[in-house]
């Protein structure tokens, strides 16, 4: 799965599927992670989408490289959980 | 690139984080997995990695026919065990046509019981015979309560190896029943690797497809629960006798109970 994941993101590939942990549980099939996609990343040196990365900026997932942001969960996506 | 490295911090958000433990609570999904940098720690990748590994043992699990008809006697005896034409869980696995056949001495075997049925229930291991083993008899059970207090006619069970859906076809023929109604285990999942499926055909033939079949899926006590899907599969037999007909044509309007009793 990483290796088919990696030959195609050095094809070009723009979307991939990203389920918690790789696991799809409705459709119980193994897919591609908010992880892997993470990791992708880093590795190819690609960025989200300028539109997904601006969100992502605002709402304090991304630090200014563009990495996923180190630490405690940002403060946006606390107000929107329960207590 | 050029920026400073981000420092070091320790992987985020132990499992035990209260804040995901009330989230976990409310799905079996992998949520909250802690990470270093972009990827998972050491903990969530293992755990990934033995989920993997359970499912493909359970893909390859033979199943033990002797004690699963033991454990569905009574129900409709006498109950059949037959095999599929596959000759070995990998050939099983690497021919679905034979699957899909059963073995030479089957149609035999199903002929000297055949008589007048209303429905026929099959028992195969597809592809978790783990499945079927756990969850079959708590679900027929309740479906045959059902129908016999409908007067239906009940065929002997019959228990196949290697057996893919289709199977169940040539196994209604043989006997004479109207309907089918397959349990099999489902391919496994990272989450669940014994969820059990009913597929349910009415009378079917060398042409019957699968769009002339209705599917119940997810079945096991986490899923789709025994009574709830006993419901389904029970309601779905009725509503194809009385219309004739089974597949796309057919729909499900059960409602779905409201116990979720197992």
């Amino acid at each position: 799965m990483d290796a088919l994941f990696a030959l195609l993101v050095a094809a070009g590939v723009n979307f991939v599927m990203g389920v918690p942990g790789a696991d799809d549980i409705m459709l119980g099939y193994q897919s591609t992670s908010f992880h892997d996609a993470l990791a992708m990343r880093d590795l190819f040196g690609r960025r989200p989408a300028p539109e997904f990365e601006a969100w992502l900026a605002r709402a304090g997932l991304i630090d200014k490289a563009g990495r996923i942001r180190p630490g405690a969960v940002p403060v946006q996506l606390r107000a929107l959980l329960p207590a | 690139m050029t920026d400073a490295p981000p420092e070091r911090a320790p992987p985020d958000r132990p499992p035990s984080d209260a804040l995901w433990d009330g989230l976990r609570r409310l799905t079996a999904a992998r949520i909250g997995l802690a990470r270093t940098g972009a990827s998972l720690t050491t903990g969530p990748l293992l755990d990934l990695r033995l989920a993997h590994s359970r499912a493909r043992d359970a893909v390859h699990e033979p199943l033990d026919e002797a004690r699963l008809a033991a454990g569905l006697a009574g129900l409709s005896d006498p109950v059949l065990a037959v095999a599929s034409a596959a000759g070995s869980r990998s050939e099983y696995l690497m021919r679905p046509d034979l699957g899909r056949r059963l073995a030479a001495d089957a149609e035999a075997t199903s002929a000297s019981h055949a008589g007048r049925y209303d429905v026929v229930f099959v028992i195969a291991d597809g592809l978790s015979a783990r499945a079927v083993q756990a969850h079959a008899r708590p679900v027929l059970d309740r479906v045959i309560e059902a129908l016999r207090a409908k007067g239906w006619r009940i065929a002997p069970l019959v228990v196949v190896r290697h057996g893919r859906v289709a199977i169940g076809d040539a196994i209604a023929n043989a006997l004479g029943a109207d309907c089918v109604a397959i349990l099999i285990g489902e391919r496994p999942g990272l989450s669940a690797a014994d969820s059990m499926g009913a597929y349910l055909t009415y009378k079917p033939h060398a042409g019957t497809t699968d769009a002339d079949r209705n599917c119940i899926s997810n079945i096991r006590p986490e899923g789709l629960p025994y009574a709830d899907a006993a419901f389904k599969i029970a309601a779905m037999l009725s509503a194809m006798r009385a219309g004739r007909v089974s597949g796309v044509r057919l729909k499900d309007d059960t409602v779905r109970l409201l116990d979720g009793g197992v």
